[in-house]
């Protein structure tokens, strides 16, 4: 009876020919179930959708069979699972579901699969996630969007979906139509879950990224390996923990990456540059970790939409947001107190995500001014930090998403000191204030659509702003009892530097079968505010104000690019790029040069490969900086005539190793640096200076060095360690008797170990040790009087060949031991740790001294000694 | 009370450490002579003679070299050896206009610098404001007009010193000793002239600035200091002298380069900045100057 009425049933859905398949319930449902016979996977179905399935036994297949799905709504799962097995479902009604197969699709050349890889319980799309057929040995990338486009081949399809830190899943596929789905990853159990720092990212988003020389993905959970310093999670000091990024002086961050300056690593927050990503002049990145969905560091090879700087591009991806709840944390360091929240505004439509992160070092300061009594200056001295990000993600559909980003960090510091003298005579007040202030502005839109599965549309917008501010102020207040004239005059000087870019891009990105091409254009305005500054004052009821604010400049860039990914033979791929970018001002410059790129890897035995990469890139502005640390206060201005744009060339060749335990990473490169930027030997260094380009000089550069990391992925006990041997030199006509020096960074030998042991799910302990060769600094090696009939005695120093001292090696470790527990609503983390554990005393720089039997002496000043810290964090 | 000892704690582990560190030469240092010549048209004509020393010796005078001023008539003067390594001219005056060529004879390297005393800057008006208050006592203004010669690059430099007594007591309060002492004040000074040399940002004992803006005309230009020239129980000033020097190119730019030298010995971060004299293998400058001065007295 049951198989007539399933004839019956199967007769009435061939008279349909535009059948589609039912609705289910779209209530998540969770199944996980490892090899069961497809009736129980039926039955579990029937458990959990409340229907009844009826099919015909010879439509189903014989082995076993399993499902994994976690919080996914119910149709999709059904369907997902169905469609493994070329089989669909119609709904009969409520209670009724009868199972067939699939339409048969008019025959193609090929078939493909196609999709989303998410979290399973925030349905956040993973950029780089890795989908690998087992059948044709192809591999795809996740792209920006999450999304991916992988070849099958005839026969049945083993499809791996993998994601750093995420439980690996399995699909099978029959070779007989196209597939869309949405894959759901569940983070992985504590005791094996994989850190990941292999070379793997993504290129065109096509299945013959990955592997590219000089890269490195940082997964949100790798970042959070890296023990805290004073509570902080850090994804710029994580960065500097990798083979050819060098850290800057101890105790400032930055990072310089293969023996290039600051200002030659382009940081991108969600695509959008950020000028200076640094608090506490450099100690702390201004990225709130909680934020950060992963990181990419790219130094070899740089994607054709990637241009304008010379050394690294950094990218940082933030979260969207969770799509099913709300989630956020709560984290209070000894320094800041930083809250996540993240979550849907409709759900599965639209999403937020938004943080907040202040320090409170003014708060405390007042607090113990108060309590043990310091003099009233400490009072008056005040600094903090804020920063804030916020998200919009809404998708209109599963091809049309809109996201809106905003980003702004502060740091702001000075002092205010009033005095008062009160006589029967009268009152005399005065103020001096003096006020520094920096700090990024970002605004974002991104909409992307994807057209016909395979191509996606990209059109973004920002506006990105860095501005130094300056702002001094004295006040000399005088009443006189019994006086005619009382005095109020005030003076106030007032700085501004910056860089404000505008930028609007479209691209393009295609996926076909062995090819990926991505297009695109856009342009920049730049503008540059080298120094505004007024000089404002009120003596005697008269006010006067000068202003100097005719050296903004804007400069535009328009750029094109094109690349082209090639898959040869599924065991070689190669990426052509080409970005031309043409860089002119309303005064009549032009510039116009083509950066060609190219990168090509070879498997040559299993996970054994080998990759190159030959580039060339420009950098049409520059930032001056004549410190021996970056500043907040250095100055972007733009290439001009007679300031060339600086432009560098680099190959680089490697090895790499991709096992699932280990990784074994090695690369040697070469680079060429022409029209370098530095200041004059005798130049006046002051902020602002309307004739900058007097003052500067210009010169050529070369860095060179090998590079190793070894990685172990899996395990309680995880971490890698890293080696670069680095050589980087300056040459300049006018600097240092036109010989060849040392920059600053040209750091030898760079180590660094980073390991976390998880001892039970609970505690979790992590160390990082570094080593580095000493910075190259310049010492004073004799000295004169230098009389004036005014100053018959000032000492002047005599300087040796720049930078041809090495301050003492760099060592530090650091531990941090976290305990977390699971409460009913929330997961509550209490993280004790040790910054320079050993109280390595590192330099920070060096000065001469008189001891205490006036000789004159040379000591090293370190900044950072041990430092514990604890923080607690309460995330839900 | 936690909160304060908590981050006293991270005050007291965040506070700078000094570490004593050999210091090692590179390569042995080259001692060179170092001139500074300051000739002007009155007496005040003063030249140091030294020699530079490595970073850990002691100076040393060097009382061997011979100076002569040859003026354009040919005339060759020479100049007295006061003390070790200072000499003063005491022959017949230059005038504002004159060149002259310094000679200096020195076993080690001997050379002559040609140059030529600046014409006195020409100050049209002068006008003080002084600012006299029975709590504080006097501040000033000064706003003066300067008529620029048009034929040549001028290069000017201002400043103000302060001569006062000074007075120093022991610990109990009891004077000690009393003596009259001279010292530049700080002064500010708004204007484009002043605004356009940037090196003035690294001092405000003195401002540089030439006629760029305002080659061969009137400019009127103010200043004032913020120093209170009060009467206390430390100091009674006397006197305060305006001083307007005309400088030539070479000590324009030497007073500029020193001063931005000196304030980088302060800055703990600064990459160095080189001094270097005006003729070769030689530290130091040769240059000329003259001036007019302006005496306000005090109290």
């Amino acid at each position: 009876m049951r198989i007539v009425m399933l004839l019956l049933i199967i007769a009435f859905i061939a008279c349909v020919p535009c059948a589609l398949q039912g609705q289910l319930s779209n209530k998540k449902i969770s199944i996980n179930k490892q090899n069961i016979t497809f009736a129980t996977a039926i039955a579990e179905f029937e458990k959990k959708l409340n229907t009844t399935i009826s099919y015909a036994n010879s439509l189903v297949p014989k082995s076993l069979v399993s499902i994994k799905f976690f919080n996914t709504p119910a149709n999709q799962a059904f369907t997902n699972f169905l469609n493994q097995y070329g089989l669909t479902y119609r709904e009969i009604n409520k209670q009724n579901v009868v199972l067939s197969t699939l339409p048969k699709i008019k025959k193609q050349s090929n078939h493909k699969v196609s999709g989303w890889v998410k979290d399973a319980k925030s349905a956040e799309n993973f950029i780089g996630a890795t989908i690998f057929n087992f059948s044709n040995n192809r591999t795809a990338i996740t792209n920006e969007n999450g999304y991916f486009i992988i070849d099958l081949q005839a026969g049945k399809n083993i499809i791996q979906y993998h994601y750093p830190g995420y439980q690996t899943e399995y699909d099978t596929l029959s070779y007989d139509r196209n597939y869309i789905v949405t894959k759901n990853l569940q983070i992985h159990s504590d005791t094996i879950a994989p850190i990941y720092i292999n070379s793997e990212v993504r290129i065109a988003g096509s299945e013959s990224g990955g592997l590219v020389a000089g890269s490195h993905c940082l997964s949100a959970e790798k970042i959070n390996l890296v023990p805290q310093i004073m509570g902080e999670t850090d994804v710029m000091r994580t960065i500097s923990m990798l083979p050819g990024v060098v850290a800057g002086a101890e105790g400032v961050l930055g990072v310089y990456v293969r023996g290039g300056n600051l200002d030659e690593n382009l940081v991108l927050l969600d695509g959008v540059p950020i000028f200076n990503a640094y608090h506490l002049y450099g100690i702390f990145s201004s990225f709130n970790a909680d934020m950060v969905k992963n990181t990419d560091l790219l130094k070899s090879y740089f994607p054709a939409k990637y241009g304008g700087r010379l050394s690294s591009i950094i990218s940082v991806n933030s979260i969207n947001g969770n799509a099913y709840k709300i989630k956020g944390s709560v984290n209070i360091g000894l320094l800041a107190t930083k809250i996540q929240v993240d979550g849907p505004i409709f759900k599965d439509r639209t999403t937020f995500a938004i943080s907040a992160r202040r320090s409170y070092l003014d708060f405390l300061a007042q607090q113990v001014s108060r309590r043990i009594s310091f003099d009233d200056s400490f009072n008056n001295n005040f600094y903090y930090f804020f920063d804030a990000q916020a998200k919009i993600t809404h998708k209109f559909n599963t091809k049309l998403k809109l996201t809106l980003g905003y980003y702004s960090s502060i740091d702001k510091g000075g002092f205010k000191q009033n005095t008062s003298n009160q006589s029967t005579k009268g009152n005399i007040d005065e103020t001096s204030q003096e006020t520094t202030q920096w700090g990024n502005n970002v605004l974002s839109g991104n909409l992307s659509y994807l057209y016909a599965n395979n191509t996606y549309f990209k059109l973004s917008v920002h506006q990105t702003k860095y501005n130094f501010n300056f702002n001094q102020i004295y006040r000399f207040k005088q009443d006189i009892i019994n006086s005619a004239v009382d005095i109020d005059d005030q003076t106030e000087y007032n700085l501004n530097t910056g860089i404000l870019d505008r930028e609007a891009k479209l691209e393009t990105e295609k996926i076909l079968k062995w090819t990926t091409i991505n297009i695109g254009t856009g342009i920049i305005n730049h503008r540059f505010v080298p120094g505004n500054r007024y000089l404002k004052s009120t003596i005697n009821q008269t006010s006067t104000r000068i202003d100097f604010n005719d050296v903004y400049s804007s400069t535009f860039e328009f750029y094109q690019f094109a690349e082209w990914a090639q898959n040869f033979h599924r065991r070689t791929f190669l990426n052509v790029g080409l970005r031309n970018s043409i860089h002119f001002d309303d005064l009549g410059l032009l510039y116009a040069f083509p950066e060609p790129r190219l990168a090509i890897k070879h498997q040559v035995y299993k996970q054994h490969w080998v990759n190159a990469a030959l580039t060339q890139n420009y950098q049409f502005f520059h930032l001056l900086n004549n410190f021996t640390v970056g500043l907040p206060s250095d100055i972007w201005v733009p290439s001009t005539e007679n300031i060339k744009p600086v432009n560098s060339r680099q190959a680089s060749i490697g090895y790499l190793l991709d096992k699932k335990q280990i990784g074994l990473g090695i690369e040697g490169f070469y680079k060429q640096y022409q029209n370098l930027l530095e200041y004059k030997e005798t130049a006046s260094y002051a902020t602002n200076n309307i004739n900058w380009e007097n003052i500067v000089t210009t010169g050529t550069g070369k860095a060179y060095g090998a590079e190793f990391i070894f990685e172990k992925k899996l395990g309680k006990l995880r971490g890698w360690a890293s080696y670069t041997y680095l050589v980087s030199t300056r040459q300049f006509n006018e600097l240092n008797n036109g010989k060849s020096f040392a920059s600053r960074y040209d750091r030898r030998h760079n180590a660094s170990l980073t390991a976390n042991y998880k001892i039970n799910s609970k505690i979790n302990l992590s160390a990082a040790f570094i080593y580095a060769t000493g910075f190259a600094y310049t010492l004073p090696i004799g000295k004169f009087n230098s009389p004036t009939p005014q100053d018959p005695y000032r000492e002047i120093y005599i300087y040796g060949d720049r930078n041809d001292q090495r301050a003492t090696p760099n060592m530090r470790l650091d531990i941090a031991a976290s305990f977390k527990k699971q409460k009913k609503n929330y997961t509550r983390t209490w993280t004790l740790g040790l910054f320079n554990a050993t109280n390595k005393h590192n330099p920070f720089y060096y000065q001469y001294l008189y001891n205490k039997y006036s000789d004159r002496k040379l000591y090293s000043v370190s900044l950072l000694p041990i430092l514990p810290n604890i923080s607690f964090e309460i995330k839900f | 009370m936690r909160i304060g000892l908590i981050y006293s704690f991270i005050l007291i582990a965040c506070s700078a450490c000094l570490k004593e560190q050999p210091y090692i030469p590179t390569s042995p240092f080259k001692s060179n002579l170092v001139v500074h010549a300051y000739i002007t048209d009155d007496s005040a004509t003063e030249i140091w003679v030294g020699n530079s020393t490595g970073i850990l010796q002691k100076d040393t005078p060097n009382s061997s070299t011979s100076l002569f001023i040859k003026k354009k008539n040919g005339v060759l003067e020479s100049l007295t050896q006061v003390k070790p390594g200072y000499f003063k001219f005491y022959g017949t005056k230059l005038i504002p206009g004159d060149s002259f060529v310094l000679k200096c004879i020195n076993s080690a390297i001997s050379f002559d610098k040609s140059s030529a005393v600046p014409y006195k800057p020409k100050i049209i008006t002068i006008d003080t404001l002084h600012r006299i208050n029975p709590l504080v006592g006097n501040t000033l203004n000064v706003d003066f007009t300067l008529l620029d010669s048009a034929a040549l690059k001028n290069f000017y430099r201002i400043f103000i010193s302060k001569k006062y007594y000074q007075y120093i007591y022991d610990y109990n309060g009891v004077l000690l000793d009393s003596f009259i002492a001279n010292k530049r004040i700080p002064i500010y000074g708004q204007a484009i002239p002043f605004a356009q040399n940037d090196y003035n940002k690294y001092t405000n004992e003195e401002i540089l600035f030439t006629d760029a803006t305002f080659n061969g005309v009137k400019q009127k230009l103010n200043i004032y200091t913020n120093d209170l020239l009060r009467v206390s129980k430390q100091q009674y000033p006397l006197e305060i002298k305006v001083v307007i020097e005309a400088l030539s190119e070479d000590l324009y730019h030497f007073y500029n380069v020193r001063n931005a030298h000196i304030w980088q010995q302060k800055s703990i971060i600064q990459a160095p900045s080189k001094v270097t004299g005006n003729e070769k293998d030689v530290l130091g400058v040769v240059g000329a100057y003259s001036k007019v001065l302006f005496t306000y007295k005090l109290n």
